[in-house]
């Protein structure tokens, strides 16, 4: 069999059939399609194709579609707000295949997750409202123009961070999971943080909450879970997302710094706020602002963001990130606060923050070889749904290769993880409580599952925790990967509540 | 090619020989055949209510009930004459000579025997009714000529005279089809989103040509839609898979001309209902070979529905069994557990008849292999299970029939003939006989009787009744309903034949070990269910559901669970292939194994060990191993 090719980005596109009236303005439901250089002619079609199918669907079940899989490509959609779509396409992966002289396209078109590639969807959207809330309060208060501007401000740049090879546990089982991955802290510490966190809280009371990222790695968080998780999506795809870490060796090269169009357009951009943010991460300079008071070309230039930290919560804030090596502060202060144009305010608050900062970050990073024994031994992915941990190890002398695995293993997660039924919670009628009790008791909580590599994928759950286990040790059967799991279990759990 | 000009011959031969023999070539010709030599008093009654002189399981003559079903039959005719004319009238084209009378007169066949099916299935109390009538037939019968009553299956015959006669009160309100009931339904009726699973095939140009359920006439404006996305997609140089909406799946397969979509909210995986679509495929060119294919390719307009009329119930029934038979979803050959002795003897009598032009004899039992004679090529699974879903149909019960089919795998673009005679209708016992020659015949008849003579001189066919009575009971224990009935019964052959025959120390043992032939024997607890598949010859050994799965939802639970271990296994086409797939839930514990001679898949309770399943799946291997020529056809008889 010759390589794999991996799967490629095809086209990303948003519309809303209600904007076009006619045949004539048909092309006015397109608001957003990206790449630009595709044909209106092919865009209406692409467009037309999921509105029929939408459509379509409607005369089965009151639930709108998810995905289309076609041979070559695959289609996933997403409504998030009333009939606004975002439709991603996503090329299949491929092989070639000869056929006498010729090379023919064999395409592997059942390797891509569905779950995967909407949660890419929902992710874009969510990144979007952060910084713009919804579609339909853009054309509210402006224009569909105007939506239409911000559109081809914001998305070009997004997605142009996102990798669609599909080859990595990252943009795979962990897309999918979108969980968190914590930093274990030792009690003393925890309690340091804390108290930083309260001491500048009560010097400065109009910072309501705060954040601390130890590389992609949460320490401390002041919000809810579910907006923490976006917020941790944000810094980790968004703004860390070239960012090497020094433990690992995975992580993407780096980018040379972009230089800027510093035009001081009136107009917020989301490009230029992620570029001018990474460029500061990769700044050799160990404390400084990111945004908020940033020295940029020896200029002090004061410049906050304002966010929305999730859909549930109205409340605005700007945002003052922190960098002391590789660990990272957000402060989210309340909207329209004073003297956060004056520089005298960032002064004040980098001399409260900076020596605990750095003693903080000094005993993570010392802390950190510690607790690698159990990781050193297995692979495997651990998610905890309550808080949303996360966490993986591959072990570097793996015996695998991933792109064997990964199939295998996204198809162990997706039936494992597959949404409980959607049967309303009516606690009072009998009938719905047997209807779930029948549906759920079918969802399989254990699956081993063995390749004919002899790979074996082991995917567990209980009632909060979600793990995942390769091995690839030749010749075993079922017993020994009983025991392992057995090995495997006392480890992980005595490391995670037997502190 | 000599067999398109075989069959062009035979389109010649046809306006000829008038109405016993059915139209070959491309049309519709899956009719019933009386048989030549038939008693002449019987002549104004249909095929279905006739019973073969020759035939020693058919039925005595019971008066009562003919004089009633012919009158009715003499009204139907008329009918199917105006209906008759009316399509003549319609059908304008001329490269398809389709005998129209003999599909209406299929259809009044079907009519009976489907209205059969769906009073069995529908109607608990006639059920009782019947067995009342059995009782009383059965002790007529042994009042009125003791010489005459051979053995038990006489008075197990008439029954279903009683049954037709039933029918025949009600045949104004019911339909033909399995799924009969819903066939007035359309996209707005209430009960339309409701079903679980809609087949729906249409053509190139949008022509619908079978749904599953509702009216393909009132859908077709609905069903026209997957034929506008197909053809929109292919614009894009792409191939349209299928589609997820929320807990439905709309799947697609397309076959040159012939678009079949299945939309499906039972969670089954997509490969398995790419599968159904295919076998549902098979089916339309068992029926019509690869021809119609070329026809409807060069006319895309061609509407094959009036080529298929009348056979609707084959894709129904065939969907049936894609839902329900657990060998489907291995793609296994049934096998029915008899003494290899006897399966021997079988094999050789159906061996011995070889004549000209014979490429298969096949012994079937209840759905289940017996034995096979073949010409060189070995039958493939797909064909083998199209077959023995065509010989199900309940018009062949009746009469012996001589009937084209077309077996895809075998030859996809010309017709076999079968030789179809039930030796036995209560235990579904079945002698095919498949010639490539449609002249053939008055010899495929003379080596039918010659082996239907043999089977019962050498009480074979007895054997295999036992055999078969006793596979109904190798469920994992349900003995309480259908066992208990089916002991009795067994006890009540076996004394009548004690008098007159030698074999029966023969019968004796088989009636005792059928006792150990319950799953209890298999003693490994917890074990709930397996399918056992041997991968070099498709043969598939799969015991009766017990509880829990006696329940028809936990069934069809079940069946969907191995659907999804099956694909998790052994997805052909995908990359995600194991050796080894083990599954826990809440209700239960899957083992499936792929190994290079045999697919094996356990259900064990929830609360077992990873090292008791590995166990007590050894423990089975062995078991079935120690049976091994019981299971198996471990001989082949080839020509």
């Amino acid at each position: 069999m010759q390589d794999l090719n991996l799967s490629k980005f095809h086209s990303f596109f948003i519309y809303n059939s209600t904007f076009s009236k006619s045949e004539e303005t048909e092309t006015d439901k397109i608001i957003f399609y990206y790449p630009e250089t595709t044909t209106l002619k092919e865009q209406l079609q692409n467009v037309g194709l999921i509105e029929a199918l939408t459509a379509y669907s409607l005369s089965f079940s009151n639930k709108k579609c998810n995905s289309l899989h076609l041979e070559k490509n695959r289609y996933v959609f997403f409504e998030p707000e009333k009939d606004y779509w975002l439709v991603l396409i996503i090329s299949n992966p491929f092989t070639y295949k000869m056929k006498g002289n010729e090379k023919i396209q064999k395409f592997k078109f059942n390797l891509l997750s569905d779950q995967t590639l909407l949660q890419i969807l929902k992710n874009s959207y969510r990144i979007f409202y952060m910084f713009y809330q919804t579609f339909n309060d853009l054309v509210q208060k402006n224009s569909v123009l105007y939506l239409k501007s911000i559109l081809a401000q914001f998305f070009p740049f997004y997605l142009s961070n996102i990798d669609f090879s599909y080859s990595s546990i990252e943009n795979t089982v962990w897309t999918a999971l979108d969980g968190i991955q914590f930093c274990s802290v030792h009690k003393n510490l925890y309690l340091r943080i804390k108290c930083l966190m309260n001491q500048v809280k009560s010097n400065f009371p109009y910072v309501k909450n705060s954040m601390l990222l130890f590389e992609k790695n949460l320490v401390w968080s002041s919000f809810e879970t579910e907006e923490t998780r976006n917020l941790y999506h944000f810094m980790c795809s968004q703004v860390l997302g070239q960012y090497k870490s020094t433990k690992s060796k995975e992580f993407g090269k780096e980018k040379p710094t972009v230089k800027l169009e510093n035009k001081e357009s009136t107009v917020f951009s989301y490009q230029n706020l992620i570029l001018g943010i990474q460029n500061l991460v990769a700044d050799i300079k160990e404390e400084h602002f990111l945004t908020g008071a940033t020295l940029i070309e020896n200029k002090v230039v004061i410049k906050i963001p304002t966010i929305f930290v999730s859909e549930s919560n109205t409340q605005k804030y700007q945002l003052i990130i922190y960098k002391s090596r590789n660990l990272f502060l957000l402060l989210f202060l309340e909207n329209e606060a004073p003297n956060l144009n004056e520089i005298s305010f960032y002064q004040k608050l980098s001399t409260l923050i900076r020596k605990e900062m750095q003693s903080i970050c000094e005993l993570l990073n010392n802390g950190q070889d510690e607790d690698e024994k159990i990781d050193q031994v297995f692979n495997y992915i651990y998610f905890n749904s309550i808080n949303l941990s996360v966490k993986q190890c591959l072990n570097e002398k793996r015996n695998f290769s991933l792109t064997d695995v990964i199939p295998q293993l996204v198809a162990v997660s997706d039936e494992l993880l597959r949404k409980k039924s959607q049967i309303p919670d009516e606690i009072d009628n009998p009938k719905t409580q047997y209807l779930r009790f029948i549906i759920e008791r079918e969802i399989p909580f254990e699956i081993i599952s063995q390749s004919k590599k002899s790979v074996w994928i082991v995917g567990k759950k209980t009632s909060n925790h979600v793990f995942f286990l390769i091995f690839d040790q030749k010749n075993v059967n079922l017993n020994s990967i009983e025991e392992e799991m057995e090995k495997f279990s006392s480890a992980l759990f005595k490391d995670y509540f037997f502190d | 090619m000599s067999d398109n000009k075989e069959n062009k011959e035979n389109n010649n031969e046809n306006t000829t020989t008038g109405v016993t023999k059915s139209a070959p070539g491309i049309g519709l010709e899956a009719v019933a055949f009386r048989m030549p030599n038939q008693d002449p008093s019987a002549e104004n009654e249909q095929d279905t209510n006739v019973y073969e002189p020759d035939d020693p399981y058919g039925a005595p003559q019971d008066d009562n009930t003919k004089s009633i079903t012919s009158s009715e039959l003499d009204d139907r005719e008329k009918m199917s004459e105006i209906k008759d004319n009316e399509i003549d009238s319609q059908n304008q084209d001329d490269d398809l000579e389709i005998n129209q009378n003999q599909i209406k007169n299929q259809n009044l066949n079907e009519n009976q025997n489907n209205e059969n099916q769906i009073e069995d299935q529908n109607n608990e109390n006639q059920i009782e009714n019947q067995n009342q009538n059995q009782n009383q037939n059965e002790n007529r019968n042994q009042n009125q000529n003791e010489n005459q009553n051979e053995n038990e299956n006489d008075s197990f015959e008439n029954p279903k005279i009683k049954i037709e006669k039933h029918d025949d009160n009600q045949f104004n309100t019911k339909f033909q089809r399995l799924y009969a009931k819903y066939s007035n339904e359309d996209t707005s009726s209430p009960g339309w989103a409701k079903h679980k699973k809609h087949f729906f095939i249409i053509s190139s140009s949008g022509k619908p040509i079978y749904t599953r359920y509702g009216d393909d006439s009132k859908l077709s404006g609905f069903m026209c839609v997957p034929q506008a996305l197909i053809s929109f997609v292919s614009d894009f140089g792409d191939t349209i898979k299928w589609v997820h909406a929320d807990d439905h799946k709309i799947v697609f397969v397309i076959k040159g001309p012939i678009y079949l979509v299945c939309v499906s909210k039972t969670g089954e995986p997509v490969s398995q209902l790419t599968k159904q679509l295919n076998f549902l495929y098979g089916q339309i060119i068992s029926i019509l070979t690869n021809r119609a294919i070329e026809i409807l390719k060069k006319k895309p307009h061609y509407d094959l529905r009036i080529l298929l009329a009348g056979t609707e119930k084959f894709l129904d029934s065939v969907i049936y069994e894609m839902n329900n038979n657990f060998t489907f979803i291995v793609n296994g050959v049934p096998c029915l557990k008899i003494d290899p002795q006897i399966r021997k003897k079988v094999g050789q009598i159906l061996f011995e008849q070889k004549i000209q032009h014979l490429v298969f004899s096949i012994l079937l039992a209840k759905k289940q292999l017996v034995h096979i004679a073949v010409l060189k090529k070995i039958i493939s699974p797909t064909d083998m299970f199209l077959l023995i879903n065509f010989a199900q149909n309940e018009s062949f019960k009746t009469s012996q029939s001589w009937t084209p089919i077309c077996l895809p795998h075998y030859n996809n673009s010309a017709h076999l003939y079968a030789y179809i005679n039930y030796l036995d209708h209560d235990n579904d016992i079945c002698l095919l006989l498949m010639s490539r020659d449609m002249r053939a015949f008055e010899a495929v008849q003379s080596a039918n009787d010659n082996i239907v003579k043999q089977l019962t001189e050498n009480k074979v066919l007895d054997e295999v009744r036992n055999a078969v009575q006793e596979s109904e009971k190798f469920t994992m224990s349900d003995v309480k309903i259908d066992g208990l009935i089916l002991f009795t019964k067994l006890k009540l052959t076996h004394q009548t034949q004690l008098t007159e025959n030698k074999v029966l120390d023969e019968v004796r043992n088989a009636v005792q070990e059928s006792e150990k032939f319950t799953m209890s024997d298999v003693k490994i607890d917890g074990l709930l269910h397996f399918i056992y598949k041997i991968n070099l010859t498709h043969q598939t050994v799969c015991p009766k559901v017990s509880p829990p799965y006696t329940i028809p939802k936990e069934r069809k639970r079940l069946f969907r669970l191995y659907e999804v271990v099956r694909t998790r296994l052994a997805s052909f086409k995908s990359s995600i292939t194991n050796k080894t797939y083990f599954r826990v839930s809440d209700s239960e514990t899957v083992l499936g194994r792929l190994e290079p001679d045999y697919e094996l898949y356990t259900v064990f309770s929830p609360l077992i060990s990873k090292s008791e399943t590995l166990k007590k799946c050894e423990d089975l291997l062995e078991w079935i191993k120690n049976q091994e020529d019981q299971f198996f056809i471990q001989h082949f008889f080839n020509w």
